[in-house]
């Protein structure tokens, strides 16, 4: 189907200032000009040669895709850059494909947490500081295929990260709360438990904007 | 194109086109920016200012609240050019590096970029060295770095960050190298790259960085003489940010200073000045005004803008601009102004106004001898060609002054007819 | 016009108006020089409404206000949002999803076993699996194609974590934290983009990837933000 617009070109003449010697001219001028959807050209409002805009057909067939995307920033578990990102490690762990990462990055993040606490023997999940650095140095959050998600709910540990999953509280545990849990009680909470807005059960799950 | 031609055609039949340049700018395509008085930059500033102020109260524990704070001041500061905006953000981002336990380095940069804007080039200096000894975003730090040692003159630094900096995908080097290139005297290669930069920002669908990179390259095709595609360049920025006072100041002087229409761009101006704040427009004004031959209000304007700088609070700011004028009306002041300015910062553009200074002092020598040690093959800037054709004249070397008369006549419209006028008498 | 020599033009003016703070989830993200919006700022993976659905959120420039703020925010046209998604244990990608933003659509590839792992990526445009009108703050769009259901706007930031007090036990000016403690991010928005693919599309789980439950079948997942060059 041939689609056709209007569009009304108006040009005021010798109204400028600049023509003051004959701005007593009460001439003005309406040019019908006519934009079609195959003429080959973006004109109009078109987003491109002949498509987009309010009267011609949605551009989706001659979106550019084509690059080459190269990594800047990555993430796995929340929480990782923020409490393990020693100085001067940002930039290469935001580049450094999660296979080598533990290599990379497994005996800074324990120095970290043992600078965090250096009290640190073990944690509520049993992990020893090489072994909870290892898991986290591989920053990639596990999901479960099947049943239950969530990144610690009292029961399942680690089988994904839900809306409402306090993750915070659970780093802060884990490197702050020894193997019962119960030590340094003022560090292993932030004592916010939840959004301050509830989530939705269906798709998109996240509440409206502010 | 169409629209082109046909205005093109009534110019023609008109047959009124007395003015010495064909007519670029038509209130048609602007007015739409100058009748609404609400400065949108600065309301949405406002409106996010409270929104954070009202969690911050004022508890500097707050890294997060300083940061947006100071981030919103310096934006109203672009918005409204008061100041004392720019001193709250310095305040803020201060307390920021006190309190912040990571990422500090991102302070200092803030602060320095502040201080840049305050023209306190090497206290920015100073804290971009300090945000250089974290490991982290060397990058960023690298690019503020090339900033200031551009500012400072220090060309040799400038050009190693930039070499180190070398990556043509990146708007950040683009723009960088843009400046590089224009400080080179190559404004081919300047517009050229300033074109990459734009058709990054435009992929990326970015709207500050379109309207910084749509008056930045307007600016530059107005030195190449391209008005034309100056022209469409601050419109592009105008429908982007409608309340964009430096594409607005740039339409102005299309208005005066190819199509000697002082009327049109005074218009423009007091439609800006009723939201934006700062004391150059006053400035333009008042060469207008000699353009146009009215010395009282001239002499009016100049004495607003001093009046605007010297209880304004800002600091050095405008410490170039007060150089240039007082050489005419108070040398001494000028010479000591001067003399501050060139040990602020030792570039081609501060020595030149040293030696503007000196030879209004009616010290012709010493004038010479800074031209000839600190600016002649330094620069290519119209401005400092122009003050050393001045001190040539004086010092009779007229063989260089018509050198540089030649050079300068190709900068015509960035130079303005005032100057143009002047420098045709030498 | 006499050049601009404020070189404060990109020290001023232009940065003045880019030096927007970009604080991350992950969490407090330097300013950009002139715009990182590659920085993520929070990552979410669990079974949606429907078991056999998995879903993906991706939030970007976190902490933005509400208002004309969070109307302003905008995707980023040159920045590849790549979800990865590893299913052998390897750490190495076998399926990613794609999502990158043209014009006022998000549009959206796989899952699809990409061209090459690793840093750098191609768009794989002929395994285009749909697309989505971005949403404002008012009028929200959703789709669905082949059974993957697309999102991509503006959200309540669903992060909740007292940062302020965080900071103040990290620089030593606190011991602890305060009961009850503040949302830093409570009332802010995030830019989000938000898919639900069928499990199916994903191949099967892996056991012994996860030691506190070696036996449950699960993947790795993990997302990226890539510029074009």
């Amino acid at each position: 189907m041939k689609t056709y617009k209007y569009i009304t070109i108006f040009i005021a003449i010798c109204t400028s200032l600049l023509f003051v010697q004959c701005t007593d001219a009460d001439d003005s001028d309406n040019i019908i000009g006519l934009v079609t959807c195959d003429d080959g050209l973006q004109n109009g409002d078109e987003e491109g040669i002949d498509c987009g805009g309010t009267i011609c057909e949605a551009c989706v067939g001659i979106v550019d895709f084509s690059g080459t995307y190269v990594q800047e920033d990555q993430m796995g578990r929340p929480g990782i850059n923020t409490v393990f990102g020693t100085s001067g490690m940002k930039d290469s762990f935001n580049t450094t494909i999660p296979s080598s990462m533990g290599a990379a990055f497994q005996s800074s993040f324990e120095t970290k947490l043992l600078g965090l606490n250096p009290a640190y023997t073990s944690n509520a999940l049993g992990l020893d500081a090489a072994t909870f650095t290892t898991v986290l140095a591989n920053d990639v959050l596990w999901v479960a295929e099947t049943g239950t998600t969530t990144y610690f709910n009292g029961t399942e540990i680690l089988t994904g990260r839900n809306l409402t999953d306090d993750v915070i509280d659970v780093s802060l545990l884990l490197i702050f709360g020894g193997p019962a849990g119960t030590d340094n009680p003022t560090l292993t909470s932030d004592f916010v438990s939840a959004n301050d807005v509830t989530f939705s059960s269906s798709f998109p799950y996240v509440a409206n904007p502010n | 194109m169409k629209n082109t031609m046909i205005f093109a055609f009534v110019v023609f039949l008109c047959g009124c086109n007395s003015e010495k340049n064909k007519a670029i700018t038509s209130p048609l395509d602007y007015d739409q920016y100058l009748n609404t008085y609400v400065s949108w930059s600065k309301e949405s500033a406002l409106s996010e200012i409270d929104f954070w102020q009202s969690r911050f109260e004022d508890d500097s524990t707050k890294i997060v609240e300083l940061g947006k704070l100071a981030g919103l001041y310096t934006t109203l500061f672009s918005a409204t050019g008061d100041a004392r905006k720019l001193y709250r953000s310095e305040k803020l981002l201060k307390k920021a590096i006190e309190v912040s336990a990571r990422e500090k380095d991102t302070y200092f940069r803030s602060l320095a970029h502040n201080y840049i804007s305050q023209h306190r080039f090497k206290e920015a200096k100073v804290l971009l060295d300090s945000a250089y000894a974290f490991p982290d975003n060397k990058r960023e730090t690298e690019l503020m770095l090339f900033d200031v040692s551009m500012e400072l003159g220090d060309y040799r630094a400038a050009d190693s960050l930039l070499g180190k900096l070398k990556n043509n995908s990146d708007y950040n080097y683009l723009i960088r190298l843009s400046k590089w290139s224009d400080y080179k005297g190559n404004l081919d290669a300047a517009i050229r790259y300033m074109e990459q930069a734009k058709s990054i920002a435009e992929s990326r669908g970015i709207k500050t960085l379109k309207v910084w990179t749509y008056t930045n390259i307007a600016d530059y095709y107005g030195h190449a003489g391209r008005i034309k595609d100056a022209y469409n360049h601050y419109l592009k920025a105008l429908e982007l940010q409608p309340d964009n006072a430096y594409a607005k100041k740039g339409i102005a002087w299309i208005a005066y200073a190819w199509e000697g229409n002082t009327l049109e761009a005074n218009r423009i101006l007091d439609s800006v000045m009723k939201g934006h704040k700062a004391p150059d427009y006053f400035l333009l004004k008042a060469e207008m005004a000699e353009f146009d031959e009215d010395s009282s209000e001239e002499k009016k304007l100049r004495e607003s803008f001093v009046n605007l700088v010297e209880t304004g609070d800002y600091g050095n700011m405008y410490r170039t601009y007060l150089i240039e004028l007082y050489a005419e009306i108070n040398p001494k002041r000028a010479l000591e102004l001067a003399a501050v300015e060139v040990g602020n910062r030792t570039t081609p553009e501060t020595y030149q106004l040293l030696a503007y200074a000196q030879l209004k002092m009616g010290n012709k020598e010493e004038a010479l001898r800074i031209i000839e040690d600190h600016v002649v093959d330094k620069t290519f800037e119209p401005m400092a060609l122009y003050y050393g054709a001045l001190v040539f004249k004086a010092n009779d070397l007229n063989v260089r002054v018509n050198e540089l008369k030649k050079e300068l006549k190709t900068a015509s419209f960035e130079l303005g007819p005032v100057i143009m006028r002047r420098i045709d008498m030498l | 016009m006499k050049k601009t020599k404020i070189f404060a033009a990109i020290g001023g003016l232009g940065l003045a108006a880019l030096s927007v703070f970009l604080i991350a989830a992950d969490h407090i993200d330097a300013p950009a020089v002139a715009g990182t919006s590659t920085d993520i700022a929070d990552f979410y993976s669990f079974q949606g409404e429907d078991p056999n659905n998995l879903v993906f959120v991706v939030d970007v420039q976190g902490l933005i206000a509400p208002g004309q703020p969070t109307e302003q925010a905008v995707f980023d046209e040159d920045v590849l949002l790549e979800i990865n998604i590893d299913n052998n244990n390897d750490l190495v990608e076998d399926l990613v999803i794609q999502a990158i933003k043209r014009d006022t659509t998000m549009y959206f590839f796989g899952p699809v076993a990409p061209s090459q792992t690793g840093l750098n990526s191609a768009i794989d445009e002929a395994n285009m699996s749909g697309s989505v009108p971005i949403s404002t703050t008012t009028d929200i769009q959703t789709t669905t194609n082949n059974g993957i259901q697309f999102f991509a706007g503006p959200r309540d930031d669903p992060f909740f974590f007292d940062f302020t007090r965080y900071n103040e036990v990290i620089a030593g000016s606190a011991t602890g934290f305060n009961n009850p403690g503040a949302d830093t991010f409570e009332g802010t928005n995030v830019l989000s983009v938000i898919v639900e693919v069928p499990k199916s599309m994903l191949g099967s789980g892996v056991v012994g990837a996860n030691p506190l439950a070696p036996t449950v079948p699960v993947y790795n997942v993990w997302v990226e933000a890539k510029r074009k060059q």
